[in-house]
């Protein structure tokens, strides 16, 4: 087991590196000139010659005048030491920029994961337990309908119905501006605000997870050894609990480890249109303003969250089927 | 049961996250004051009027406004850093107590609540000299003593190279440049600031380049407010008054100075305008600021009457909606067509009321006028009559605009002075003809062969050097932008351009290339025509932008048009201050030459509108002379 976590730790480092690579030198070559964007609000404001020393400057501090490798590896020196850079747009360092927004991301991430999970695997057994009837086909409608809308689109519309028109949630934000409460009432008040994101958030992902555990109950459910224990006289609910949802999960796990280490990943679509301060925004902000120290900090967070996220799920194989060796 | 549990379990879930989530309070994280309390009291600002009758008794709670803005909020309050709109708004609310200030119609009067003295002397040298003695007991929000050497700090941070070393890059601007000195100061080949200088604890001076007398808008130079010392530098950190000028003390660097200006960005908390800031929430994207008791009034003796304002970011898509439902009390400079038509539909169920006025700047197309084709006027001319420029207003605006013939705006008092003459202007009317003529007369009237033009296909221009030109001219245009994709149908798609023989290539970019290319003069450029927007100031300073050879001089226009432009721009500048007639004459003459020069087609002027909830009185706002950050002041809440 340590020999095999030991091996995947080294080809992790790997991929790590080459993704680094690729997403660096694409960065790099994207068109634009990132001095001159750090530089160009000091045009008409200073004379012809202090811009130019100041463009000078700004490039000899990005290094853009030295070749590819060595910019990559003065970068990925400081990324290692916990330097991310600096951002040109909020012109303060990374690390300060990405901080709040990305333990927002995972406060409203975890809320979302947490009760669609609750929500779709019960969902999803009932329907399979009760296939073809009229309220599996009446989910099955549904959540094809929530698979099919853009996320945007339902996020949209439950603003309209349930801000707008009901009054029930506010359009956007975290908490009320200038909100004077502490303890119960600011939890409170960060729940009412970001209800409205999470039960979108929620209901966009109920149709994949809830079809995904359907589909695979449907599978069990027709194994030998399900016959077999109800042919013993065990308990329906033990049936399907102990012996099915058992087998069931296998094809299940990849998608539920996968969604535990996505809220460490923002929702571009969920954070702008809500106005959240989260991860997924900021990539957005960077990317749109060229402030590709913030896009690449970004970025690199996503490849180790990937790695670490496919190891788990390598690993949880092994926890959740003993047939599935992963000494080797 | 099973209902209890289910709403139990949802409470549960999003109680886990929230408590997952590493316990980030979120409120108030740049807080300057302590604004916690443990009475729990919940600050909604939820809760609809629409369409109600108002029942309001004459009482103003004044209690509290949430002004929403367009651009997204930074929390770096200061303008040096982060040059955002809304925090540029917050800044002015906190900001005030300048020795000069312009009124309601744009004139720049004197604030006798903080002046005690104002002494003009024109010099030998032909400068011109302000000396201005401050009141006594003048205060910034904490309390603390504001000083001459405050104010002067303010020109000092505008302009010293420490402050660029620190990042900064919104610096100067026309308040500073003309002062005797600056160039020396700001290019660090002088420690000392010549023009300044520290006369006493409550007094000051400011000299203006004796190059640029006369000039009109002297006193607009000590228009700057006081920048208090305390929060910017550290306490051993002085102005020190030489005979050549004013300079920091010898300990002054970037490296000491550093994280007390860093601080100071973030926690503006020593402030001298009608309000203070209080604390930033970057989760709500909204800066809290609450009235400031030492803030002593404006030039009229007004004081904020309403305790707090919000600023907050309110994002285009739900803006009306956030108005609506009651998350933002005034939206303002609102020009999407839809949403004015939504925002008076508003108004008209009731709850809310609205202003209108005119966008002191244009949508429009840029030219480079020193390569290419369209350093040829006759080509600039000619693209106008291509451009149906009233329809294109129509269209882009909803309605909600109207066409400019030159860089002015309606609040101006020159524009209302000379409204007949402006009327007069060439407004470059749809006209396939008088393009072609405008190509023939610029010599537009050979093939690539060198023949006589066949009439169809591109046309030609014989240079100097014997070779021709061909009518090809290069467009560059931003991503994701409205105005480009109407300008594709209405402009590059037109058959009438063809059928004058030009075409028109598009290369679409991000805007940060747009400018790019927008800012490079070289011949190089590979791009003559551009689409963007742009506005003016009060004061109206435009030589800079037209200075020959210049970096400023963004349309690159040269030879006799460009120095008749520039020459224009400075006697407009050089008018003595408050002889407004030759003033607004020169001005005219400068829009008049511009309009034949045409650096830019004006496309598009916005009608902006405010709306409001009707709770709001006493609002008044021009967008240009007085605009909402001052409207504010006055403004009282139900």
């Amino acid at each position: 087991m340590l020999k095999y976590v030991g091996k995947r730790l080294i080809y992790m480092v790997g991929v790590f590196f080459v993704v680094s690579i690729i997403l660096f030198i694409l960065f790099n070559n994207v068109p634009g000139d990132r001095a001159l964007n750090q530089v160009q609000n000091l045009r008409g404001k200073v004379s012809d010659e202090t811009f130019q020393l100041r463009y000078q400057e700004a490039r000899d501090k990005l290094g853009l005048d030295d070749p590819i490798p060595i910019r990559y590896v003065k970068w990925m020196g400081n990324l290692l030491r916990g330097d991310f850079g600096y951002s040109s747009f909020y012109k303060k360092d990374v690390i300060d920029v990405l901080g709040t927004p990305l333990l927002n991301t995972i406060q409203i991430n975890i809320m979302a994961t947490i009760i669609a999970l609750a929500i779709t695997i019960p969902l999803g057994i009932h329907c399979a337990v009760k296939k073809f009837s009229k309220f599996d086909n009446a989910i099955q409608v549904l959540t094809i309908v929530g698979y099919s809308m853009p996320q945007y689109i339902i996020a949209l519309v439950f603003i309209f119905i349930f801000a707008v028109k009901l009054g029930w949630f506010p359009i956007s934000g975290m908490n009320t501006p200038n909100f004077q409460g502490t303890g119960l009432a600011f939890v409170l008040d960060r729940i009412h605000y970001l209800a409205l994101p999470v039960i979108v958030m929620t209901v966009a992902s109920l149709g994949s997870m809830t079809r995904y555990v359907r589909a695979a109950m449907i599978d069990a459910l027709r194994m030998d050894y399900i016959r077999t224990a109800r042919a013993k006289g065990l308990r329906e609910k033990v049936v399907i609990y102990s012996h099915a949802w058992r087998n069931a999960l296998l094809p299940v796990i990849t998608l539920i480890i996968t969604w535990f280490m996505n809220i460490f990943m923002g929702s571009i679509v969920i954070e702008q249109i809500f106005q959240i301060n989260g991860i997924g925004k900021m990539y957005y902000v960077g990317l749109m303003n060229q402030d590709y120290d913030v896009a690449l900090a970004v970025n690199m967070l996503y490849c180790v969250i990937t790695l670490i996220s496919n190891l788990i799920t390598d690993l949880s194989y092994g926890i959740v089927d003993p047939r599935v060796r992963i000494n080797k | 049961m099973k209902k209890k549990l289910i709403s139990l379990f949802l409470v549960g879930a999003m109680t886990a996250g929230m408590v997952a989530g590493c316990g980030n309070s979120g409120n108030g994280s740049n807080a300057a004051a302590g604004n916690d309390s443990a009475s729990g009291d919940v600050a909604s600002t939820e809760g609809v009027e629409e369409g109600t009758e108002s029942t309001f008794d004459g009482t103003y709670s004044n209690k509290q406004v949430i002004l929403g803005e367009s651009s997204e909020t930074s929390g770096d309050i200061t303008p040096f850093w982060v040059n955002g709109a809304s925090d540029y708004d917050a800044y002015k609310l906190v900001t005030g107590m300048a020795p000069i200030e312009n009124d309601q119609t744009g004139k720049w009067i004197e604030n006798p609540t903080v002046l005690e003295n104002l002494e003009v002397t024109d010099n030998d040298d032909g400068s011109r000299t302000y000396t201005v003695t401050i009141k006594d007991g003048l205060k910034f929000s904490d309390g603390s003593d504001i000083n001459a050497d405050d104010y002067l700090l303010n020109y000092m941070l505008r302009c010293d190279e420490m402050i660029v070393d620190l990042e900064a890059s919104n610096l100067t601007d026309s308040t500073v440049q003309y002062v005797a000195g600056y160039n020396e100061f700001s290019n660090g080949e002088s420690d000392t600031f010549a023009g300044l200088h520290l006369i006493d604890e409550k007094t000051y001076s400011v000299t203006i380049d004796a190059q640029y007398m006369p000039y009109y808008y002297g006193s607009a130079l000590i228009s700057l407010e006081p920048q208090s010392m305390d929060l910017w530098l550290p306490e051993d950190v002085t102005l020190e008054e030489t005979e050549n000028g004013v300079k920091f003390s010898d300990n002054f660097s970037a490296e000491y100075i550093g994280d007390k200006v860093q601080a100071a960005r973030y926690n503006y908390n020593i402030c001298s305008g009608p309000y203070m800031f209080t604390s930033y929430d970057e989760n709500a994207y909204t800066y809290t600021l609450t009235k400031n008791p030492n803030f002593p009034g404006n030039f009229e003796g007004q004081t904020a009457n309403i305790e707090t304002v919000l600023v907050k970011y309110t994002p285009q898509d739900t803006m009306m909606d956030q108005l609506k439902t009651g998350a933002v009390d005034i939206l303002y400079q609102v020009a999407d067509g839809d949403q004015i038509e939504q925002g008076l539909d508003m108004v008209e169920e009731g709850g809310f009321d609205y202003l209108s006025y005119g966008r002191a700047g244009y949508g429009m197309i840029s030219f480079k006028c020193n390569q290419g084709p369209t350093q040829f006027k006759e080509v600039r001319h000619a693209m106008a009559y291509l451009l149906d420029r009233v329809s294109f207003a129509q269209t882009f605006t909803g309605g909600h605009g109207i066409v400019v013939n030159g860089p002015y705006g309606s609040q101006q008092w020159m524009a209302e002075e000379y409204a007949e003459e402006i009327d007069g202007l060439n407004s470059y009317t749809y006209s396939l003809d008088s393009a072609i003529a405008e190509l023939e007369a610029g010599g537009w009237v050979y093939n690539e062969d060198g023949s006589e033009y066949s009439g169809s296909g591109i046309r030609y221009k014989k240079l100097d050097d014997g070779t021709y030109m061909p009518l090809i001219i290069e467009w560059f245009s931003s991503d994701n932008n409205s105005v480009s994709d109407l300008l594709v149908t209405t402009l590059q798609q037109n058959p009438d351009v063809a059928a004058a023989g030009m075409q028109i290539n598009q290369t679409v970019g991000t805007f940060t290339d747009l400018l790019t290319y927008y800012y490079d003069n070289s011949e190089e450029n590979p791009y003559q025509m551009f689409n963007l927007a742009t506005g003016f100031g009060n004061p109206y300073d435009v030589a800079y932008m037209y200075e020959p050879g210049s970096s400023n001089n963004t349309n690159a226009v040269l030879g006799e048009e460009g120095q008749q432009l520039y020459d224009l721009a400075i006697a407009m500048n050089q008018t003595e201050e408050g002889d407004d007639a030759t003033y607004a004459e020169n001005w005219y003459k400068f829009i008049e030459c511009w309009n034949d020069v045409l650096p830019e087609i004006p496309l598009y002027s916005n009608d902006y509108h405010d709306f409001y909830t009707s709770k709001l009185h006493d609002f008044e706002e021009d967008g240009y002379n007085w605009d909402v950050t001052k409207a504010i002041l006055y403004a009282n809440m139900e």
